[in-house]
């Protein structure tokens, strides 16, 4: 009996011991660590985003363990690094593809006819020939306009080829089927011959009406004379019955007998000649109801012509390189250009895209990658995760060194340059690979890309962002509040920092937002104070004036006031609107000064120990969790020189990893 | 000893009733003396936490499946890339975070691409030495007729072995003996039906059509 005794109280002690170590290493009452083979699937799925090879099963299940050596090695492999990369391309939301706009009227297409001239032939046609998506004569060379003639009768006898400064004159005119029915006449060669014979639809071509038969083009790029009349089943130029006759006898215009209000009084017959807009020299635009052709000059490839040819034929106004208007000295270097009929695409073409748009389609995905390069690097070097959102560091692969070294494409990509011309690397356009690269001193890591600033188009939006995915915080009003009735005064204060409803949050978005204060808004550029000084006095004065346009220059200061404030703002860059002296400094230290202030206040480290929680666990951590980790992995995280890898290693050591729910 | 042995039974019971670990348990017995044990590691409770205490399972993304099919079997789904915002892929630009539902148009999308994956590596593994194969590695050609490729004549041994490192390689996941017995019933009338049609590559495309489309597969 007391040997039975004796090896009851063994087994007592052996159930307690097993239970408590079951408890502890197995189960909790349902919630089982998994065994060896499918841990090893689930961190090389969470680690490298593969399971195992049927080896690397074999070879594990031999060592009988998975060891902190074996998940360093893991994360040397390139699988990491791409994991890692896909793991803040959804963090950063890195893809602009929806928020650049571009409809493609920068770009340069040619078609099979003729010369085969790369030119506009989008929106951007319109206020050059005419019409949109209309062509200049691809069968006439710009500078020997006189050696042809499509329509004898529409053309003077000599024809000016280019004007005093040089500016492209048109060659050829058609009238605008948008305006005109034209239709062609049956068995004549010209309009010569065509007078007195019947059109397709049998109208007889008068010979009072010979200034309105047309040499237009076939499919198969034969001239064919066609009848031209105003269209009268289009309720615009329906009412235009009059004639208007010259001395001959001969219709020279058509007009409403009794226009109103809106509708077209008259439309005068086809020229070369182009309208003057409001007498001043240098602002042509085309004849209405007609498409004014220029023709086609040999020039230097386009940037993106990478084929060798020393010289592609080009429409003559897309070929020219001037800066400004040689007239209205009115500058080439922004969206006016497509309309202005002086500018051009500048040097190689550099103010437009290839017509394919596959080199818009590489910009936003070079654009969208350089963050992630940014981030590998810091990975990649062991350095302090925070690096990612203060270095002044990038990287630029062709596409991205052409398009700043360049000032490529630069009305629809609005970007500044991250650093001087000099400084940054020449890479070539079709060349692999990326460059690292020093940014100018105002960079602050990923948040001053293209990528965080297109992406996040506003000063809100991006601190929105900011605090989301670095600091785990949104913005939402507290619980059981209500907003302010709409008739309650309060609704009217311009401030949202102040306004009722809206201080909750925009107290705290609006300061915060004045680190982005020198960035633009919808675009990418960096507005040096240097060039957008805190007041510009001409914008000032434009304002006090009434000129809130002040020629386009002053977009980005206050030029209206709705407020005291405003008023008191007036010819200030907007981002100062309602700022106080105390966040003055915001704008003036940029998101590298915010990223200071987080990182005093411990928010940005148990956000990253938080977030990369969420990525392994699948969920976020519970309330007694962040009890039981969040201290610790902070700590160690901090402890680590906030060494993401570490980070990683130490989550991925927690018993929570080990199990499953 | 009595007593000691009741408190102990108790401790045991209490701990997996109320769900606790032990370390809960401080100051309600007398414990034994386990000082020499080593550390063991605080919980949280999993009725204060929604029921978690570790790993959410979850659904493979659209990146690990593309991954998985290509490690598993040496081959891609053709559709994979296309169908990709289909089965949850978010662009990061209209859709900001990947979907990880294993709802029926994933399962569906996913069945055809099982189909067409494994019959396709059925197909080429017909073709190849015993140890290149990737969906009969343990079978050999002698265990499968004179053109090695009956497989209505392989030992039951033969084909436990070959589930058993599929299993392996689709799910990380060795099949219990329980589990094997029943999926070598299944394939020898499969194997059956697919030498009747003469088509035998659809043998061992069943199969690895079934473990594609295993929760195994497809959740981690």
């Amino acid at each position: 009996m007391p040997e039975l005794r004796r090896n009851l109280s063994w087994l007592t002690a052996l159930i307690v011991l097993v239970s408590a170590t079951t408890l502890a290493d197995e189960q909790v009452c349902g919630q089982a660590s998994v065994n060896l083979e499918r841990r090893l699937r689930q961190v090389y799925l969470d680690v490298i985003g593969r399971p195992p090879t049927l080896e690397e099963y074999r070879f594990i299940q031999g060592k009988g363990a998975i060891l902190p050596e074996d998940l360093r090695e893991l994360m040397g492999r390139e699988e990491f690094y791409s994991k890692i990369k896909g793991y803040h391309r959804a963090l950063l939301r890195a893809n602009i593809s929806t928020s650049i706009y571009s409809e493609g009227e920068t770009r340069l297409v040619t078609t099979g006819a003729g010369l085969q001239p790369l030119g506009f032939r989008g929106l951007s046609s319109s206020p050059l020939r005419g019409q949109i998506g209309a062509g200049c004569d691809a069968f006439v060379m710009q500078d020997d306009c006189n050696t042809s003639r499509q329509d004898p009768l529409l053309e003077p006898t000599t024809k000016t080829c280019r004007d005093s400064a040089g500016v492209p004159m048109p060659v050829s005119v058609d009238y605008n089927s948008n305006n005109y029915d034209c239709q062609l006449v049956t068995g004549a060669t010209d309009c010569t011959d065509a007078i007195g014979k019947p059109d397709a639809t049998g109208r007889v071509l008068a010979a009072k009406h010979q200034f309105y038969c047309d040499m237009r083009r076939l499919a198969d790029n034969t001239l064919k004379p066609h009848y031209c009349l105003p269209d009268a089943a289009k309720p615009q130029t329906a009412a235009l019955t009059t004639e208007e006759l010259d001395a001959n006898g001969k219709v020279i215009a058509f007009s409403n007998p009794a226009p109103v209000n809106g509708s077209l009084p008259r439309l005068a017959r086809c020229t070369l000649s182009l309208n003057v807009d409001n007498g001043i020299k240098g602002r042509y635009s085309v004849q209405q109801g007609c498409i004014q052709r220029e023709g086609v000059v040999l020039t230097a490839p386009p940037y993106f012509d990478v084929s060798g040819v020393a010289t592609v034929p080009m429409c003559a106004i897309e070929a020219q390189v001037r800066d400004v208007n040689p007239f209205t000295m009115e500058s080439c270097e922004s969206t006016r250009f497509r309309g202005d009929r002086s500018c051009g695409c500048g040097v190689n073409s550099r103010r437009c895209d290839q017509g394919s748009g596959v080199l818009f389609s590489q910009r936003i995905a070079a654009v969208n990658e350089e963050p992630l390069r940014l981030i590998d690097s810091v990975i990649r070097r062991d350095e302090d995760y925070f690096t990612i959102l203060t270095t002044r560091r990038s990287f630029i692969n062709g596409v991205l060194s052409q398009m700043y070294r360049e000032n490529q494409n630069n009305t629809v990509w609005l970007v500044t340059p991250p650093t001087s011309r000099d400084a940054t690397p020449n890479v070539p356009l079709t060349a692999p690979g990326w460059a690292e690269y020093t940014r100018d001193a105002q960079a602050s890591g990923v948040l001053t890309t293209p990528a965080w600033l297109y992406r996040f188009p506003t000063q809100r939006s991006r601190v929105n962002q900011f605090y989301g995915a670095f600091l785990c915080k949104h913005f939402s009003p507290p619980s059981g509040v209500d907003a302010p009735p709409p008739e309650d005064s309060c609704n009217r204060e311009n401030n949202l920092a102040k306004r009722c409803g809206c201080s909750y949050c925009h107290a705290t978005i609006e300061p915060t937002g004045a680190h982005w204060g020198r960035y633009g808004e919808r675009n990418a550029q960096y507005l040096d104070p240097a060039k957008f000084p805190k007041i510009d006095t001409r914008c000032r004065d434009c304002a006090l004036s009434g000129d809130t346009t002040c020629n386009n220059e002053c977009g980005n200061y206050v030029m209206q006031a709705y407020d005291g404030d405003g008023a008191n703002s007036l010819g200030e860059l907007r981002t100062y609107l309602y700022r106080t002296a105390d966040e003055e400094p915001n704008i003036v230290g940029g998101p590298k000064l915010l990223v200071q202030k987080m990182m005093q206040t411990g928010d940005l480290e148990r956000c990253a120990v938080g977030n990369i929680w969420n990525e392994l666990l699948g969920r976020p951590m519970t309330a007694d969790e962040q009890t039981l980790y969040l201290k610790s992995l902070t700590e160690s995280f901090t402890a680590k020189n906030h060494n993401l890898k570490e980070l990683i290693l130490d989550i991925l050591s927690t018993e929570a990893y080990r199990r499953i729910d | 000893m009595k007593r000691i042995f009741l408190l102990s039974v108790m401790t045991f019971l209490a701990a997996c009733s109320s769900k606790k670990t032990v370390a809960d348990q401080t100051g309600t017995l007398e414990p034994v003396d386990m000082s020499a044990h080593p550390p063991m590691v605080r919980l949280p409770d999993p009725e204060n936490n929604a029921g978690h205490v570790g790993r959410a399972p979850r659904r493979l993304t659209v990146a690990q499946l593309k991954q998985s099919i290509a490690v598993t079997t040496g081959s891609q789904w053709s559709q994979i890339d296309n169908l990709a915002a289909s089965l949850g892929q978010a662009d990061f630009a209209l859709t900001v975070s990947d979907s990880n539902e294993a709802n029926l148009v994933f399962a569906k999308f996913l069945e055809d691409g099982a189909r067409e994956v494994c019959l396709k590596v059925a197909v080429a593994d017909l073709g190849r030495a015993q140890s290149a194969r990737v969906l009969w590695p343990d079978i050999a050609n002698t265990e499968a007729g004179t053109k090695g490729n009956d497989f209505t004549l392989v030992p039951d041994a033969s084909i436990k072995k070959n589930l058993s490192t599929l299993s392996l390689r689709f799910w990380g996941q060795p099949m219990s003996d329980g589990e094997l017995t029943a999926w070598t019933t299944t394939f020898k009338p499969i194997a059956a039906r697919a030498k009747v049609a003469n088509k035998p590559e659809q043998a061992w495309g069943a199969m690895c059509i079934a473990m594609m489309t295993d929760p195994r597969f497809i959740t981690y």
